[in-house]
């Protein structure tokens, strides 16, 4: 589903060029759940922002399924990424002036859908997450982990092949945090393909892949079957 | 349009959520928007609104043109030119002017009554919407006693009576039979209301005559024929007129050529220098607003990154990102523009007194379709400028630095915008201050004049009285005389009142020019150098004027009590006259000659000192005073004292307090007489002042206004600095910055700020000074007092704006700022 080809990226302050990704080369393939690691400044969110294509100042190749997204302008990046992709923040990122329903419409209010169909896959999500009660409430009046249920059911309500999540569990306590993870493995079993970005040995332990990065570099790629077949078993 | 309402849902939302803010920008804008819309209803009245005639832009006004400034045009004259061009060319002319005096059964009121050609109302396209127009027969003497009366007049003073066509109205002692009314806001000539009109009475002489007797003096109008030009017009009547100039006359001057200017132009001339120079100030106001607006949405738009970048981050456009800064910034606008829109009209209402005593065409101004398309157009505009700068600032962020609260970039970025805005915003104060202090001291360069006369303790009115009846031939036969039967016992009961010192009658008063005559005639029955017939203001006046102004004598003497009909004719003059037409000369002794008669030989008796005229600042031309005891029936002038005359009081008591008791002796006298315009002396000179003293006004408005914006405006920004460097400056502190150091941190970018501002602003004043040149008196435009003393008012302001938030910043306390650390 995702190639990437020596994928670079680097930022210039002054004389001085740091880079943040060296030549990355990787392949999701849809359905998987990829995690990636590695310690603080090695280039985990800034992968995170090419896959979602927030990113425009890299090199190399980046393919999303059959399209170049490395040949796309500002415009079709934008296009595909609302087309195609869903990201969960660390720090949820709702607006706190609109209701929880409100924030889930946002990207469908982006896409220029029919109200009613708009309405209707709202109403979808809220039912699948069990958040209909708190539809009318603002974020201000949810908990971290309700918040970043209603940002993970804004990231899927128009059904993306891609979810990204960074540091979703980062500002949740340990249950809020299991009931995440164990709603994104639904989603991957459910056909989502999920890349997310964690320090959390026990969350990576979630998915069936992990990608480590260091200082740019991609220095680990391995499967992590053990994991998942625990949480299958259950 | 679903997302538009989506927007307008968030934004109302959003300004709810930051009431500081919305009050802020709400209040700023209205001021801006309201002083626009202010000034635009002035202006659409005085400069845009058609005439309330049919196709108002080919009537023009036909004046005689030549080597003097002023020509008068008989009818005669308006015949020969009207048969140059044929019967295509319809004419009308305004034959006479008087104030009337009229009981209704609605009550007693002034009217103006118009005395005009039977084709008037013709020429102007406009019928009756009762009744009918005047007959060509109606001019002809004995039938001309029928009256078109003015919509407003029907409606205020005969209850809009619909049987009101056939009724009579008494004018001056002389029944006239009511022939219809005219439709509601026609006016003519324009900007008088309560008008009645009538035709004026046309002899077989008067038809031919260009002097003598028989001259009949009036105002020419005309409708431009189609397929001709008002060039094309000029040039055809102006041929025209060459020939009839040559044919020598014993009047007064007849021009040589014509000039043909639009109506409406030739009313509105004198006001629309000063209006777009009022409009140009409010446009400047409304800049400096949308300036400050724009500040505060900057401001506000660094607090909001996150938001932006996660709507990016979601799909969000960029034109779906500018398309909600818009609708918000539309609401703001919105809202300022419904609270602007009462605050102008409001001010119009307050100032009222001040518009219709210094601007032409005032009862044309009032809030119509013009104005509201104005004031739409400008609200959208003002939406648009300040929302889209910030908008589109806000989307050059990067998303990614936005969801990660990384803003310094942004905010450096912004903060340089903001400083700019700033800095604009002291430059355009300092243009405002600039003009308010040169009319300030126009103002009191105008005060220092020597009027020539006294302002104490004077009281002054226009009377109107009702002339009892006259035959129809003008004849004195069984005339009574106005003079005896009125104006000689009220002089008698004025000067009786305890506490007046003299009481005076005069046709004219110094700066209280309301009706004014020129007269033409001959020195010494000889032509006068140059072939021109002197011409010259005329006056009728009592005896008491000079002592009640306190006027000096030059020369000679004033009139008294023993100037009498039967006495030989005196005039006086003033010095200005003397000057002119008899310089270095004893003017005492010298004789007038107005037309046979007993006015042939008029002695020059006495020279008064120049008093100032109609303004303070024009030079005092030529007058004459002719006796108002030596007035009768018959004799020239007497047409004068019968249709105006005005009264000066002076007193030993503030002029105030005999007010009621000048009303009391008038009634006395003439119970059916009204007045106008009863006021001392003293409101007399400010009013004359007119339209200075309210562009000075104004002017300080506006400039206060704009002061307490651009201070708010450099209040605002460094207050918004010093919060967000709150870590740096709790930092500096907790590593031993002293107190003073943090506060010159502060001051010294807001030096930096002011000076630019400064200096700017006055490059932009040593422009715009320019077009107030005409404007101002006994100051130069470039005035370096004003300048300085602008610069320090400014510099004084924005200390105390910086001041504050410096002092914040050396108050922050070290601990709070750097818990996050």
């Amino acid at each position: 589903m995702i190639e990437l080809k020596n994928v670079e990226r680097s930022y210039k302050t002054g004389h001085t060029e740091t880079w943040v990704l060296r030549r990355v080369g990787l392949t999701i393939n849809e359905g998987e759940f990829v995690t990636v690691m590695g310690p603080s400044g090695a280039g985990k969110s800034s992968l995170l922002n090419v896959l979602a294509l927030l990113d425009d100042g890299w090199l190399g190749e980046y393919w999303f399924g059959e399209t170049p997204a490395h040949k796309l302008n500002r415009k079709q990046r934008a296009d595909l990424a609302r087309q195609r992709i869903g990201m969960v923040f660390q720090s949820y990122h709702l607006l706190d002036d609109l209701t929880v329903a409100e924030n889930i419409d946002l990207p469908l209010s982006y896409k220029n859908l029919p109200a009613k169909e708009r309405q209707g896959m709202v109403a979808d999500i809220l039912d699948r997450f069990n958040i209909v009660a708190k539809k009318d409430l603002f974020p201000s009046q949810l908990s971290g982990g309700q918040q970043q249920l209603v940002g993970i059911a804004r990231a899927v309500v128009h059904a993306p092949s891609l979810l990204l999540a960074d540091e979703p569990t980062g500002n949740l306590h340990s249950t809020q945090a299991r009931e995440i993870m164990e709603l994104f493995c639904e989603l991957n079993r459910q056909g989502t393909t999920i890349v997310q970005v964690t320090h959390s040995e026990e969350n990576a332990r979630y998915g069936k892949r992990i990608i480590e990065l260091r200082d740019g570099w991609l220095t680990r790629d391995e499967q992590v079957e053990q994991r998942a077949s625990e949480v299958e078993a259950k | 349009m679903r997302s538009i309402l989506q927007d307008m849902r968030y934004a109302l939302r959003q300004l709810r959520k930051s009431p500081g803010f919305t009050f802020t920008a709400v209040s700023v804008l209205a001021l801006g928007l309201g002083a626009n819309i202010a000034v635009f209803t002035i202006l659409n009245g005085i400069l845009l609104r058609p005439l309330p005639y049919a196709q108002p832009d080919r009537v023009v006004k036909i004046e005689g043109a030549g080597s003097d400034p002023y020509y008068m045009m008989s009818y005669a004259n308006m015949l020969q030119l009207r048969d140059a061009v044929g019967p295509r060319l319809q004419i009308g002319a305004v034959l006479n002017r008087n104030v009337a005096s009229i009981v209704a059964p609605g009550g007693r009121f002034q009217a103006y009554h118009v005395e005009v050609t039977a084709d008037t109302t013709a020429m102007l396209g406009v019928q009756p919407i009762l009744g009918r127009a005047f007959r060509q027969e109606e001019q002809e003497p004995g039938r001309s006693r029928v009256v078109l009366l003015g919509e407003d007049v029907w409606r205020k003073f005969y209850a809009a009576d619909p049987a009101i066509v056939g009724k009579t109205l008494t004018i001056k002692s002389q029944a006239y039979t009511i022939l219809g009314v005219m439709p509601r806001g026609f006016t003519f000539p324009v900007d008088e209301e309560m008008q009645i009109w009538s035709p004026g009475e046309v002899t077989g002489a008067n038809r031919t005559a260009m002097s003598g007797d028989n001259v009949l003096w009036g105002d020419l109008y005309a409708r431009i024929p189609g397929g001709i030009t008002s060039a094309q017009l000029t040039d055809q009547l102006s041929r025209t007129q060459a020939i009839i100039a040559k044919v020598p006359t014993d009047g007064p001057p007849v021009a040589t050529r014509i000039a043909v200017t639009g109506y409406r132009q030739s009313l509105s001339q004198g006001a629309s220098k000063p209006l777009t120079l009022l409009y140009a100030v409010v446009f400047g106001l409304w800049m400096l607003a949308c300036l400050n607006v724009t500040s505060l949405m900057l401001a506000r738009a660094v607090s909001r990154t996150r938001e932006q970048a996660v709507r990016t981050a979601l799909g969000a456009s960029r034109s779906r990102l500018l398309q909600q800064a818009i609708v918000e910034s539309l609401f703001l606008s919105g809202i300022g523009a419904a609270f602007g829109l009462l605050l102008g009209q409001t001010a119009i209402k307050l100032l009222w007194h001040q518009i219709q005593r210094n601007l032409p065409l005032t009862n044309a101004i009032h809030l119509e379709w013009r104005v509201i398309v104005c004031l739409a157009s400008l609200t959208l505009l003002t939406a648009i400028v300040v929302g889209t700068i910030p908008a589109l600032r806000a989307m050059r962020r990067n998303v990614q630095g936005g969801l990660h609260g990384a803003t310094s970039t942004a905010s450096a970025a912004q903060g340089r915008t903001r400083e700019l805005l700033v800095v604009a915003q002291l430059a355009l104060t300092l243009v405002f201050l600039v003009g308010a202090g040169l009319f300030l001291r126009t103002i009191h360069a105008l005060r220092q004049v020597q009027l020539g006369f006294t302002q104490q303790n004077v009281l002054t009115g226009g009377i109107v009285l009702n002339e009892t009846s006259h035959q129809a031939d003008g004849s004195a036969g069984t005339q009574i005389n106005i003079v005896r039967t009125a104006y000689v016992p009220l002089l008698q009961r004025l000067r009786a009142i305890p506490g007046v010192q003299v009481a005076a009658l005069s046709s004219v008063l110094p700066l209280r020019a309301e009706f004014s005559v020129n007269i033409a005639g001959n020195l010494d029955h000889k032509k006068a150098p140059g072939g021109q017939t002197p011409t010259f203001a005329g006056r009728l006046a009592s005896p008491g004027l000079v002592e009640a102004f306190g006027i000096p004598m030059v020369n000679g003497r004033f009139f008294t009590d023993d100037d009498s009909p039967a006495s030989p004719p005196v005039v006086v003059v003033n010095q200005a006259f003397v000057n002119k037409f008899l310089p270095n000369q004893d003017p005492v002794g010298h004789t007038f000659f107005m037309g046979k008669g007993r006015f042939e030989n008029m002695r020059i008796v006495g020279v008064i000192g120049d008093v100032k005229q109609r303004t303070v600042t024009d030079a005092t031309k030529p007058e004459m005073y002719f006796c108002l005891g030596q007035i009768e029936p018959g004799t020239p002038l007497y047409g004068i004292a019968t249709a105006f005359i005005q009264v000066a009081i002076r007193g030993a008591v503030p002029a105030d307090s005999l007010r009621a008791q000048f009303d009391r002796a008038l009634h006395e006298v003439a119970p059916d007489a009204t007045t106008t315009n009863v006021k001392t002396i003293h409101e007399a000179v400010e009013d004359s002042f007119g339209s200075q003293t309210f562009m000075a006004r104004l002017l300080e408005g506006f400039a206060a206004l704009a002061l307490m914006i651009a201070s708010v405006g450099l209040y605002g920004l460094l207050s918004f600095a010093v919060a967000q460097r709150t870590r740096e400056i709790g930092l500096r502190i907790a590593l031993g910055a002293p107190h003073t150091n943090i506060l010159s941190l502060i001051l010294r970018r807001a030096l930096l700020l002011v000076a630019a501002g400064l200096t700017a602003g006055s490059v932009l004043a040593w422009f715009a000074v320019r077009f107030a040149k005409g404007y101002i008196y006994g100051v130069q435009a470039h005035d370096a007092v004003t300048f300085t003393a602008v610069v320090l008012v400014l510099a004084v302001a924005s200390f105390f704006a910086a001041w504050l938030p410096a002092h914040r910043a050396a108050s922050v306390d070290p601990i709070l700022a750097l818990r996050s650390e």
